[in-house]
C-alpha cells in the first residue's frame, strides 16, 4: 500500500546552511499531522520542497502515488495540495470575497477572450463562483466581512481568511503555515475549532505550529524537525514527554 | 575632467538622496521607483537638450584625434587614454569593494538591507554612496566617449541598455564579469558590422540579451548565492 | 472646429494607448517603455496593407496589424517574464530602441527617417472616412468599444487574477493559477490595444513617421498613465485628453521653437516624478 503523501531523502543546502538533511516521511490520509521544531528546524522548507515553491537538491515527494518532483505550485494545487504562507500573502488591496475567489479552480473567463467575447457567461459564471466564496467564507466564519477590503480586517481575521483562501481551491491536503501563532486565545478557539471541522469533512491538513498546548489538542501524528534533520515521528504525547526533544526544543529551560 | 566627475557624483547624490530615499520611505513599490527613475531620465535629457540645443557638439581639442601607430595599429590619443581609463577603473572599483571597509559595508548592504539597517549600517547613506560612486564612474565614458564620437544630449539610452545588458550577462554582483562581457559585446558589435550596416547594432546587443536570458539567466559570473 | 476635431481623434487614439499601457503597468504592474513602438508597428502594417499593390480594406487591415502587435508582444514577454519581472524593463527597452532603429533605417519598408506619406483614409464595409467629423465617429467607436472591452476584463475573473498577480505573485501560483500564462495573455491583449490604435492613427494622419514611435513617445503615454490614474478606466481616458491639450497651453507661453520639444518632454518627466513622489495615485486612478 502506498503511502498517502510520502517524501523521501528531501535534502537541500542554501549556500553553506544545510536546511534539509535526508528528510523522510509520511502523512496519513484525515489525520492532522503537526510539524514542530525550534525557529529555523526548515519547517518552512519542508513547505516549499512540497508545494514545488523550492526544488531541492535531492529527494522526491509523492502524493496518492503520483510524484509531485519538478512540478510548479499551481500544477501541485491541481493534484490536490495547498498552502497558505507563514507571513500570510494575502491580497491586500482586495476584498476578502475576492481573495476566496482567486482561488477557485476552473472559472470561466479567467482569460480574456472569454471574458470580452462571451461577457453575459462570465457574469453567470462568476454569479456562481460567488456563492461558493461566499459559502467558504461562512465556513470559516467570515460572511460578514466578504466586502472588506483585507487591509481592513484583523490579524486573526486575516489568518482565517488565508485557510478560506486554501479551501477554495478545492484542495484535499492542506498545509498550514502557523494558523495558531500570534491569536488571541478567543481566535485560537476559532482556528481550532475549525481545523477540526476540516478534517470531519475529510481535509488532510500538515500544520506548522509551536504552541505545545496546539499541538496536545489537534495533532494525530507529530513530526519533529530540527537543524534539518527530521528526528522524530510519532503521536503528541511520546513527542512532548521525551526528554531529548524537550531539551531540543526548550533548549534547557525544563 | 575632475569637475565633470564631482557634477556627475553630486548629481547622483542628490537624485539618491532627495528621489529615492524619498520614495523608499513612502514604502514605494519598484514600479513606482522606476517611473520616476524614468522621469529623472527625461528631465536631465532635455535640459541639457534645451541648454546646448540637441545637435552634436565636438570636442575641439586637437591633441586628442592625434594618431599614435602601436605595432600596426592605429589609435587615437582618446582612444588609449580610453583603454587606460577603463583598465584603472576596473582595478580600482575591485580592490574598492573587496578590500576597503567601505566597500565591505556596501555588500553587506546588498546582501540583506533588513539586517544591515538593524546592525546600524545605515543602508539610506550607503545607497547615497554607492549611485555617488556609480556617477562619478559614469562621468568617465561621459567625457572619453564624446571626445572620440562627438556629443549630444539624447547619446545616453543606447549606452546605458548596452551596459545593463552587460551586467545581466556577465552576472549581477560580479564587477569582473560585467567588464568582460561589456568587451565582448563591444568586440561583436563591431564584428557584426562586417555583415551589415551599424545602425543595426543595438539587435546585435539586444540578440545577445535574449539568448542570455533563455539559456542563462543568472549570466556567466553570477555570484554564488 | 476642425482643430478641436484633430484633437478629439487624438485624444481617443492616445487612449486605446492608454488602456493598453494602464494594462500592463497600471493593472499588472509590468514596467514598460516599449509600448510606442508596439504602437508604431501597428501603424506601419496598416499603412503596409492598405498601400499594397492589391490594398485592402481597413477592418482586414488592423485586424492583421493587431494579430502582429500580438504576437510581436508574446514573443517579447515570453522569455523575459519566465525569468523575472526586472529584466522585463531590460526588454522592453531593448524593444523600443530595436523598432526605432528598424522603423529609421529600413527604408524600403518603412520610408526611414523621412517617414510614410499618402496612406489612404479609411473605410468600413465600403463607405470611405474622409471628413474629419466621420473619423470623430469612428474612432469614438473605437476607442468605446475600446473601454467596453477593458470594463469587461475588469470586471471579470481575469482582471481580478491580474490585481492579484500585481499584489503577489507568489500567492497567486499557491492558489493554483498560472502567473506565466496570465501576464501574457494581458501583453497579448496590450498589442492588441496598441497595434489598433496604430491602425487609427496611419490612417488618420495619412502620414507617419519614426519619431511619433520613439522612446519619448512611450514616455508621453506612461505620463498618460500616471496623471491621468492607474489601474481605472477613467483614468485611462483623463490622460490622454489632459496631456494632449498640454502643447496647446505652451503655444500659449512664448518659447523658441527649437527648444519646444525638449521643454514637453522635460514637462512630461518632471510630471512623472511629482506624481510618484505627491500623487502616485494620480488624478483619477488607485495608488501604483
Amino acid at each position: 500500500m502506498t503511502a498517502y503523501l510520502q517524501a523521501r531523502g528531501l535534502d537541500h543546502r542554501f549556500g553553506g546552511l544545510h536546511a534539509l538533511q535526508d528528510c523522510s516521511f509520511t502523512i496519513e490520509q484525515g489525520r492532522i499531522t503537526c510539524l514542530v521544531g525550534p525557529n529555523g528546524a526548515g519547517k518552512t522548507t519542508i513547505f516549499n520542497a512540497i508545494t514545488g515553491f523550492l526544488r531541492t537538491d535531492a529527494g522526491s515527494v509523492t502524493f496518492r502515488g503520483a510524484t509531485l518532483t519538478g512540478l510548479r505550485p499551481q500544477a501541485i494545487v491541481h493534484a490536490g495540495i495547498a498552502r497558505t504562507f507563514q507571513n500570510l500573502r494575502l491580497f491586500t488591496d482586495l476584498t476578502a470575497l475576492d481573495n476566496v475567489m482567486v482561488g477557485i479552480a476552473g472559472q470561466f473567463g479567467e482569460e480574456p477572450v472569454g471574458a470580452i467575447f462571451r461577457p453575459l457567461h462570465t457574469a453567470r459564471a462568476q454569479r456562481r463562483r460567488r456563492q461558493e466564496a461566499i459559502a467558504t467564507l461562512e465556513h470559516v466564519g467570515l460572511a460578514d466581512r466578504a466586502q472588506d477590503l483585507v487591509r481592513n480586517l484583523s490579524y486573526g481575521e486575516q489568518k482565517l481568511l488565508t485557510v478560506a483562501r486554501v479551501l477554495a481551491t478545492g484542495a484535499e491536503l492542506l498545509l498550514l503555515d502557523e494558523p495558531a501563532s500570534g491569536l488571541s486565545a478567543g481566535a485560537l478557539d476559532a482556528v481550532m475549532a475549525l481545523l477540526r471541522r476540516l478534517q470531519s469533512e475529510g481535509k488532510t491538513l500538515l500544520v506548522v505550529e509551536h504552541n505545545t498546548r496546539v499541538v496536545q489538542q489537534i495533532a494525530d501524528d507529530v513530526l519533529f524537525l530540527h537543524q534539518g534533520h527530521l528526528m522524530a515521528q510519532g503521536t503528541p504525547e511520546a513527542i512532548i514527554s521525551d526528554p531529548a526533544l524537550a531539551e531540543i526544543y526548550f533548549g534547557g529551560a525544563l | 575632467m575632475l569637475a565633470a566627475m564631482a557634477a556627475c557624483t553630486a548629481l547622483g547624490a542628490l537624485i539618491q538622496s532627495q528621489l529615492y530615499a524619498r520614495l523608499e520611505r513612502r514604502r514605494a513599490t519598484h514600479l513606482v521607483v522606476l517611473i520616476a527613475s524614468l522621469g529623472a531620465l527625461a528631465v536631465i535629457q532635455n535640459i541639457i537638450a534645451a541648454a546646448y540645443s540637441p545637435n552634436i557638439l565636438q570636442f575641439p581639442i586637437p591633441w586628442s584625434s592625434r594618431i599614435v601607430p602601436l605595432g600596426g595599429v592605429r589609435l587615437t590619443i582618446t582612444q588609449l587614454l580610453t583603454i587606460a581609463t577603463s583598465l584603472a577603473a576596473l582595478a580600482v572599483t575591485l580592490w574598492f569593494a573587496h578590500h576597503t571597509i567601505l566597500g565591505k559595508r556596501i555588500r553587506a548592504v546588498a546582501s540583506n538591507p533588513m539586517l544591515a539597517d538593524i546592525t546600524r549600517l545605515r543602508p539610506q547613506s550607503v545607497y547615497i554612496i554607492v549611485i555617488a560612486i556609480a556617477s562619478a564612474l559614469v562621468s568617465l565614458p561621459g567625457i572619453l566617449v564624446p571626445m572620440d564620437l562627438g556629443l549630444q544630449p539624447y547619446g545616453g539610452v543606447t549606452p546605458l541598455l548596452t551596459a545593463t545588458i552587460a551586467m545581466i550577462a556577465g552576472g549581477v554582483g560580479s564587477i569582473a564579469g560585467a567588464f568582460v562581457l561589456a568587451v565582448a559585446i563591444a568586440v561583436l558589435q563591431n564584428l557584426s558590422l562586417l555583415v551589415m550596416p551599424g545602425e543595426w547594432s543595438i539587435g546585435v546587443t539586444f540578440f545577445i540579451f535574449v539568448i542570455f536570458m533563455l539559456f542563462r539567466p543568472t549570466g556567466l559570473f553570477a555570484a554564488a548565492r | 472646429m476642425d482643430f478641436l476635431f484633430t484633437y478629439i481623434v487624438l485624444a481617443e487614439i492616445y487612449v486605446l494607448l492608454g488602456l493598453s499601457t494602464n494594462l500592463l503597468v497600471g493593472i499588472v504592474g509590468i514596467f514598460s517603455v516599449s509600448q510606442a513602438a508596439v504602437f508604431g508597428v501597428g501603424a506601419y502594417v496598416v499603412a503596409h496593407f492598405m498601400m499594397a499593390a492589391e490594398p485592402l480594406a481597413f477592418l482586414p487591415s488592423l485586424a492583421i496589424a493587431a494579430a502582429c502587435c500580438i504576437a510581436l508582444n508574446v514573443l517579447v514577454t515570453l522569455p523575459s517574464l519566465r525569468v523575472s519581472g526586472d529584466y522585463f524593463v531590460v526588454t522592453s527597452f531593448g524593444i523600443q530602441l530595436l523598432a526605432t532603429a528598424v522603423f529609421v533605417n529600413w527604408t524600403a519598408g518603412t520610408g526611414g527617417a523621412n517617414g510614410l506619406p499618402g496612406i489612404p483614409p479609411p473605410d468600413v464595409f465600403g463607405l470611405a472616412i474622409e471628413t474629419t467629423q466621420q473619423y470623430v465617429l469612428l474612432c469614438t467607436a473605437g476607442a468605446g468599444l475600446g473601454c467596453l472591452a477593458f470594463w469587461l476584463i475588469m470586471r471579470a475573473p481575469f482582471g481580478r487574477l491580474l490585481r492579484a498577480i500585481r499584489e503577489d505573485e507568489s500567492a497567486v501560483a499557491a492558489a493554483g493559477k498560472n502567473v506565466l500564462r496570465a501576464k501574457v495573455s494581458a501583453a497579448a491583449l496590450a498589442g492588441a490595444f496598441a497595434g489598433t490604435a496604430g491602425g487609427f492613427y496611419a490612417t488618420f494622419l495619412s502620414f507617419i513617421d519614426p519619431v511619433s514611435f520613439d522612446l519619448d513617445a512611450s514616455i508621453l503615454l506612461l505620463t498618460m498613465v500616471v496623471v491621468g490614474g492607474a489601474r481605472t478606466l477613467a483614468g485611462s481616458i483623463a490622460g490622454p485628453f489632459l496631456l494632449l491639450a498640454l502643447p496647446q497651453v505652451l503655444t500659449l507661453v512664448d518659447i523658441p521653437t527649437t527648444i519646444a520639444a525638449s521643454m514637453r518632454q522635460l514637462i512630461y518627466g518632471l510630471l512623472l516624478i511629482a506624481f510618484m513622489l505627491f500623487r502616485p495615485q494620480g488624478i483619477l486612478g488607485e495608488r501604483l
